[in-house]
């Protein structure tokens, strides 16, 4: 949770129960998988179907983005 | 402070999934010096007196749940409170796929921070557990009122437990299309990344259940006097005005600056319950 709030800067944060339920969402839809649990630390790694997703959006908001700049800038 | 005293059961109703006004309550009993404990029927709430406290308080939905004991006794129970843990939500208690948890932290971040996400928990519990039963309370009322309305009998007992009945499925049914309501609205805040404040059915709804109550006394009333049957009419007009009487009570216990006026109009409201109850029979058995 501390770490999405670092990566952007604040402006993102995520609480504890929407975690739980986003990683539980992810694991049964293939994006994410476990990796290793050490105790109360749980490891989780994109796998390559949620690379493709990840990628579609960043796309998607690239896309919105250059529309943006095209009409308005 | 006695055993006794130190713990307290309040009743207050909400909608099931009013979290928005459940929180404020359970938040206000805190600022009032009282913590909960556990949530144990539909409208009870066991509180243990503490000292005063401003504390948070997070209500939400687990629809793999069905029951308190299968989310306590499941294995993912642990690594889901100790996530919660981690940013200060403590577990209070559990009941049905509610899960309530509390923080004592100032400005803590919330439990539930997207509103899609917890919309799609709160709907799929309630497509889960709440759909059958609503639809099944609401075929119930369909079919007691309009037997209420239709038949052409009157007894001193089944038009009023018909009555009841088909009120208590009108209510079941109004928190049921409640919801839906709420629901579009949420679905609309949360697309521009807003939470969507859950209440009690708005004042529409609440005027229709009325309408409805006084519907079914008039409709069990008129029967009654068609069929020469006063002694049902006379039970349910003084039924009404007992109601009426503590209706006015309760407002009036709850503007009360003391406890002891407090205390006395709950008094009055009792000795009007009992009395109801002795004069209902005792017109039952002069007729």
């Amino acid at each position: 949770m501390d770490k999405v709030s670092q990566m952007t800067d604040g402006r993102v944060k995520v609480g504890s129960g929407t975690l739980y339920n986003l990683l539980e969402q992810f694991l049964d839809s293939g994006i994410i998988i476990q990796t290793k649990a050490e105790g109360r630390r749980r490891n989780y790694v994109l796998t390559e179907k949620g690379k493709d997703v990840l990628r579609c959006e960043y796309e998607r908001l690239c896309s919105q983005a250059e529309d943006y700049r095209k009409m308005f800038l | 402070m006695s055993q006794e005293k130190s713990f307290k059961t309040f009743r207050k109703n909400f909608g099931y999934y009013d979290r928005t006004g459940i929180q404020e309550y359970l938040e206000q009993k805190a600022s009032e010096g009282w913590r909960l404990v556990k949530k144990q029927f539909a409208s009870e709430w066991e509180f243990k007196k503490t000292e005063p406290q401003k504390l948070h308080y997070a209500i939400t939905y687990l629809p793999q749940y069905s029951n308190e004991g299968s989310f306590l006794l499941s294995k993912d129970k642990k690594e889901y409170l100790e996530l919660c843990a981690a940013s200060g939500w403590q577990f209070v208690c559990a009941y049905k796929n509610m899960v309530i948890f509390l923080n004592e932290e100032e400005n803590p971040l919330p439990l539930e921070t997207d509103p899609e996400v917890e919309l799609t928990l709160i709907h799929k519990s309630f497509l889960k557990h709440d759909l059958p039963k609503s639809i099944f309370s609401f075929a119930f009322f369909m079919i007691a009122f309009f037997y209420l309305l239709f038949s052409d009998t009157v007894s001193k007992g089944v038009d009023l437990v018909l009555g009841f009945f088909a009120f208590l499925s009108f209510y079941t049914a109004i928190d049921f299309f409640g919801y839906l309501r709420w629901r579009k609205k949420a679905l609309a805040a949360a697309a521009t990344g807003k939470f969507s404040r859950t209440g009690i059915p708005d004042k529409l709804l609440s005027a229709l259940m009325d309408v409805f109550l006084i519907l079914c006394v008039a409709i069990i009333i008129i029967k009654s006097i068609i069929m020469s049957e006063w002694e049902t009419s006379i039970v349910i007009a003084v039924i009404a005005v007992m109601v009426i009487l503590n209706e006015i009570l309760d407002k009036l216990k709850k503007k009360a600056e003391n406890n002891w006026k407090k205390n006395l109009f709950k008094f009055v409201s009792f000795l009007i319950y009992v009395a109801t109850i002795f004069f209902a029979n005792y017109i039952l058995d002069l007729f």
